[in-house]
């Protein structure tokens, strides 16, 4: 499978990374640069903040190469690190505990809805939305990272730090949400009609 | 491929190559999903539905340009071969705690921890390079005034900082603080430069030369740091005594827990426990661990231990270990038969244990913060 070729590039990088290859270290972060970058983006709109998170977070990295061990799952690492780093940051600066997954499916939708191409689905789609937007933070975060970041159950347990059952919980509830949006039984669910208007 | 079976919602929505085909249209698998979907007309709804997730599912994202990501880059790269950011000396890898049978949760722990302790290393540290420790840490926010108190010589002085902790100075001893010490009433307070200059919001943090002890109000989110030219000091809300007057920093325990860190090496650490201390040499450049001199019995425990009937020597360890919360490990079989009337009162804790160890043939020694008893049993 080509996904293992990826991974032992993936630990061949992560290996001189730790034995202190700067070229590495760039290449490194510019791999992990744009899922982090958008990760980052779904809790704040401050982009020099999420700049400056991840700048810190490669820093420290290095700083601390020695005692990393190695691994194959450096992504969920970096991906759980920013969201610590990141969720300190805007938590100092507002009285919040918990690590707001603000900009997820109830933001609004990319213009060019034009990308579907069936023209029929356009309003399943446009249900289906209002259904992710309902949905709690957390579970659009769990999706999120499902979807976007190929995470599994373990590793998106890992990043946002919860038991495995509550991930499994969550995602489990969102997709039985979704199921109930289809085009012929939408009708039949009268609580599901507010989110259509 | 052909095998997979994809039966429900999550089995498309989640499968890279279904999604990919829905959102280009162009894909190498393109034709086996047509085929699939030709071959599989019930599922038709299903495909459906799945089609319109995906397509709900797509964020406004604005990913950073290229140019941009290389920028970032290079600043890193820049701040890396600056050289400026190599406090980790070269230590071995433990093989205990980052071997690689360790499960994926403890590594990711370990690393997460490395890097929280590492950005906030670099926030600290990572300053342009000035005669040492002390005017670097006094320059984490040159805006911010700094206080400092000193005790005359021949005093000690009693401070009360802004959160409620306190510290008696012994004399001659020094004591800075910035100005923005979180207080008592608003531990979190809003920091104005926090978010946007990447710097730490107000910390619990103050730097010695001397020695003092601390009684720390407890904040769970709010750690207390105290900084010698050596040696960091992490608690949550304890009391404790920093030495530095010897050349070494001996860190001493009398409630709670402490960590404390080399300052070059943050993986150099330990946790310590009453009664405990740790000693910096700079010399030997590393921490040790050790019991204080003179153990001092615990304040919460009951101080009418010690039974008036012969009582098994294991439950005498035990009330020795709960008194004065010092780990005391033994070999439980070596120890079975021995029972011994002692009355506990007030003599110190190596007495107390002299008198034990004599009465029933054992030996002890003091191995980090620990006593080990050695006994060949009572028959």
């Amino acid at each position: 499978m080509a996904s293992v070729n990826l991974l032992d590039e993936n630990l061949l990088l992560w290996n001189e990374f730790r034995n202190g290859n700067a070229d590495a270290f760039g290449e490194l972060m510019r791999t992990h640069y744009p899922d982090l970058f958008n990760y980052g983006t779904r809790f704040t709109k401050d982009t020099e903040l999420v700049k400056d998170c991840i700048q810190d977070l490669f820093l420290a990295l290095w700083v601390n190469r020695l005692t990393i061990s190695e691994t194959s799952f450096v992504k969920y690492y970096l991906l759980k690190a920013l969201r610590h780093s990141l969720t300190k940051a805007i938590n100092r600066s507002r009285h919040r505990a918990d690590p707001h997954f603000e900009y997820g499916f109830n933001s609004t939708p990319p213009v060019e809805n034009s990308l579907i191409r069936e023209e029929y689905l356009i309003d399943l789609a446009r249900k289906m939305r209002k259904v992710l937007a309902g949905l709690s933070r957390r579970q659009q975060e769990v999706i999120y990272l499902r979807f976007y970041m190929d995470a599994d159950t373990d590793e998106i347990a890992e990043i946002m730090s919860l038991s495995r059952q509550s991930v499994y919980n969550l995602l489990h509830d969102s997709l039985r949400r979704l199921r109930k949006v289809s085009p012929k039984k939408a009708f039949w669910f009268p609580h599901l009609l507010p989110l259509l208007f | 491929m052909s095998n997979e079976e994809y039966n429900t919602l999550e089995d498309l929505v989640f499968s890279r190559s279904f999604r990919t085909w829905v959102l280009t249209g162009d894909t190498p698998e393109a034709d086996f999903w047509s085929d699939w979907a030709t071959r599989n007309p019930g599922k038709t709804e299903l495909v459906n539905q799945a089609k319109a997730v995906i397509y709900a599912l797509q964020l406004d994202l604005r990913p950073l340009p290229e140019e941009a990501v290389d920028a970032e880059v290079r600043k890193a790269l820049q701040k890396v071969q600056d050289g400026r950011l190599t406090p980790v000396r070269e230590v071995p890898l433990r093989p205990g705690i980052l071997g690689r049978h360790y499960s994926r949760a403890w590594t990711a722990a370990a690393i997460v921890a490395a890097i929280a302790i590492g950005i906030w290393s670099i926030r600290f540290f990572h300053q342009p390079r000035q005669e040492g420790f002390y005017p670097t840490f006094l320059a984490v926010d040159p805006a911010k005034p700094i206080h400092q108190q000193t005790a005359p010589a021949g005093t000690e002085k009693w401070l009360t900082l802004p959160d409620g902790s306190t510290a008696r100075l012994t004399p001659g001893s020094k004591l800075s603080w910035p100005a923005d010490h979180p207080d008592a009433d608003h531990p979190d307070a809003d920091h104005p430069d926090a978010r946007h200059n990447g710097r730490p919001g107000r910390q619990r943090a103050v730097f010695l030369e001397g020695e003092a002890f601390f009684n720390i109000t407890h904040s769970a989110s709010l750690p207390f740091f105290v900084y010698t030219r050596n040696v960091i000091t992490k608690v949550l809300g304890t009391s404790f005594t920093v030495n530095t007057n010897s050349g070494k920093t001996i860190v001493s325990v009398s409630t709670g827990k402490v960590s404390v860190y080399h300052k070059k090496d943050l993986s150099d650490g330990m946790i310590l426990t009453p009664n405990q201390q740790s000693t910096y040499d700079p010399g030997k450049d590393h921490l040790d661990k050790a019991l204080i001199a003179r153990p001092v019995a615990l304040e919460t425990a009951d101080s009418t231990a010690g039974s008036p009937g012969p009582a098994p020597v294991a439950a005498v360890f035990r009330g020795l270990q709960n008194r004065y919360g010092i780990p005391i490990l033994y070999d439980e079989e070596a120890v079975a038969g021995c029972t011994l009337r002692v009355p506990m009162g007030n003599e110190p804790f190596y007495e107390k244990l002299n008198v034990v160890c004599k009465a029933i043939g054992a030996t002890y020694e003091a191995i980090d913060g620990n006593i080990v008893i050695t006994a060949a049993g009572c028959k």
